[in-house]
C-alpha cells in the first residue's frame, strides 16, 4: 500500500535534487528548455508514444493502488458479508459481549464485525480499570468468549483484534 | 512424552510469533488518507498528461494543459532562476517527506501478549504511559514523574522522577522494579528496558 507513496517520494526527491544540481552547476545560466532538448522529439518519432505509454502505466498503477486502498479501508470499517452471516455474527456478538462482561476486570466491551467472508475480522474494544492484569484478561477472553464466538460463527481465519481502553478513576475532590 | 512436549513448545513459540506478526500488522500506522491522496494526484497528473500527448499525436489537441505557454516560460527561464530553484527545493522536500511517510514508523497501539495466531491485542501508548506513570508515583518518596516510551528499535521506557529525599538511596532501583512489574502485569509483547533519571532535594 505504501509502495506508490515511496516511489512517488523517491521520484520527486530525485527530480528536485537534479534541478538543484543543474541550477548550481555550469548549465545554471542556460534556459530550462534548451534548444537541443526541444529538437530531440522531432528527430525521434518514438519519443512521445513512449512517454505517453509510461505515463499511462504510472496512471494505471496509481489507479490500482487507489482502488486497493479504498477497498482495504472499507473492509476494515464495514462488514461485507451476506445477510445470514451478518445476522449470525450479530447474534453471536451479543452472546460474546454478555460473556465478556463476566470476565474479571472487564468493565465494558464493544464489538464491530468487519471484513469479507474470506477475511473476516472482529474488532473488540474492551474497557478495563487501570490496575487490571491485561495479559490475564486477554487470555481469559481468548479462551472463553472469543473461542465460543469463533465456534458460533464458523468463519475460518477470523481475526480478532482486542483494543483495550482503561477506565481512569477520577479523584473526586468535592 | 518428551517428543510431545517439544512439539507443544515449538507450536507455542510459533503461535506467539504469529500473534506478534498479526499484532504488528494490525497496529502499524496505515496512513490511508495520505496514500489515497498521493494515488489520486499521481493518477490525475499522469492521466491528464498522457491524454494531452495522445490527443496531440492524433491531431486533436485536448487543450487540458497550456503547453505552449509552459514551453515559452521554460525557454525564457534560466536554471538558476529563483523560481526554478524554489520549485526544485520544494520537490526535494516533498519527496523526502513522502519517502519518510512510507517508512513503517511507530505503532498506533502498544501490542500485548496473550494472543494466538488469529488474535491481536493492544493498548494505546497514552494509556501505557499513564499506567506506568501511576506505578512510578506509587513508589514511596517520588513526588513528580514523567514517563515516555522511546525508541523504534531499542525500545525503552524513559522515567524522569523527582524525590523530596536528600539522599535518593536505592530509589532508582525501586522505580525500575515498579515499572518492570507493571509492564509484566500489562503483558507488553515487546520488551522494553527502563531508564530512570532521578533528581532530589539539594538544599
Amino acid at each position: 500500500m505504501r509502495t506508490l507513496t515511496a516511489v512517488t517520494g523517491a521520484v520527486l526527491a530525485a527530480a528536485g535534487a537534479a534541478v538543484l544540481a543543474v541550477a548550481a552547476g555550469p548549465l545554471g545560466g542556460g534556459p530550462v528548455l534548451w534548444p537541443a532538448l526541444v529538437r530531440y522529439p522531432a528527430g525521434h518519432h518514438g519519443f512521445w508514444p513512449v512517454v505517453a505509454a509510461l505515463l499511462e502505466l504510472a496512471g494505471l498503477a496509481a489507479t490500482a493502488s487507489l482502488l486497493a486502498q479504498v477497498r482495504d479501508a472499507a473492509h476494515r470499517r464495514l462488514p461485507a458479508v451476506d445477510g445470514p452471516t451478518r445476522m449470525l455474527t450479530r447474534a453471536a456478538g451479543r452472546d460474546l459481549r454478555r460473556r465478556a462482561l463476566k470476565v474479571p476486570g472487564v468493565r465494558d466491551a464493544r464489538l464491530r464485525f468487519t471484513g469479507t467472508r474470506a477475511r473476516p475480522r472482529l474488532v473488540m474494544t474492551v474497557t478495563c480499570p487501570t490496575d487490571a492484569p491485561l495479559a490475564e484478561v486477554c487470555a481469559a477472553l481468548r479462551e472463553g468468549p472469543v473461542a465460543r464466538y469463533r465456534e458460533a460463527v464458523g468463519l475460518d481465519g477470523l481475526v480478532v483484534v482486542l483494543r483495550f481502553t482503561l477506565e481512569y478513576q477520577q479523584a473526586k475532590l468535592l | 512424552m518428551g517428543e510431545t512436549l517439544v512439539t507443544e513448545l515449538i507450536e507455542d513459540v510459533e503461535a506467539r510469533q504469529r500473534a506478534g506478526r498479526l499484532a504488528l500488522g494490525e497496529f502499524r500506522a496505515r496512513r490511508t488518507a495520505l496514500g489515497i491522496a498521493v494515488a489520486l494526484l499521481v493518477a490525475g497528473a499522469t492521466g491528464t498528461a498522457a491524454l494531452e500527448i495522445l490527443s496531440r499525436m492524433a491531431g486533436w489537441p485536448a487543450g487540458l494543459l497550456p503547453v505552449h505557454r509552459i514551453a515559452a516560460g521554460l525557454r525564457a527561464t534560466a536554471w538558476h532562476d529563483r523560481r526554478v530553484v524554489a520549485a526544485g527545493g520544494l520537490m526535494l522536500a516533498a519527496g523526502v517527506a513522502l519517502a519518510a511517510a512510507a517508512l513503517p514508523g511507530r505503532l498506533r497501539m502498544v501490542p500485548l501478549r496473550g494472543g494466538d495466531g488469529d488474535l491481536a491485542a493492544g493498548l494505546s501508548r497514552a494509556a501505557v504511559v499513564r499506567v506506568l506513570d501511576e506505578a512510578v508515583r506509587a513508589v514511596p518518596g517520588v513526588e513528580r514523574s514523567r514517563v515516555r516510551l522511546r525508541g523504534l528499535v531499542h525500545r525503552r521506557v524513559e522515567v524522569r522522577a523527582h524525590t523530596g529525599f536528600r539522599n535518593a538511596g536505592n530509589l532508582p532501583e525501586l522505580i525500575r522494579a515498579a515499572v518492570g512489574e507493571r509492564m509484566e502485569r500489562l503483558g507488553l509483547l515487546q520488551s522494553r528496558t527502563v531508564e530512570v533519571q532521578l533528581s532530589w532535594r539539594r538544599d
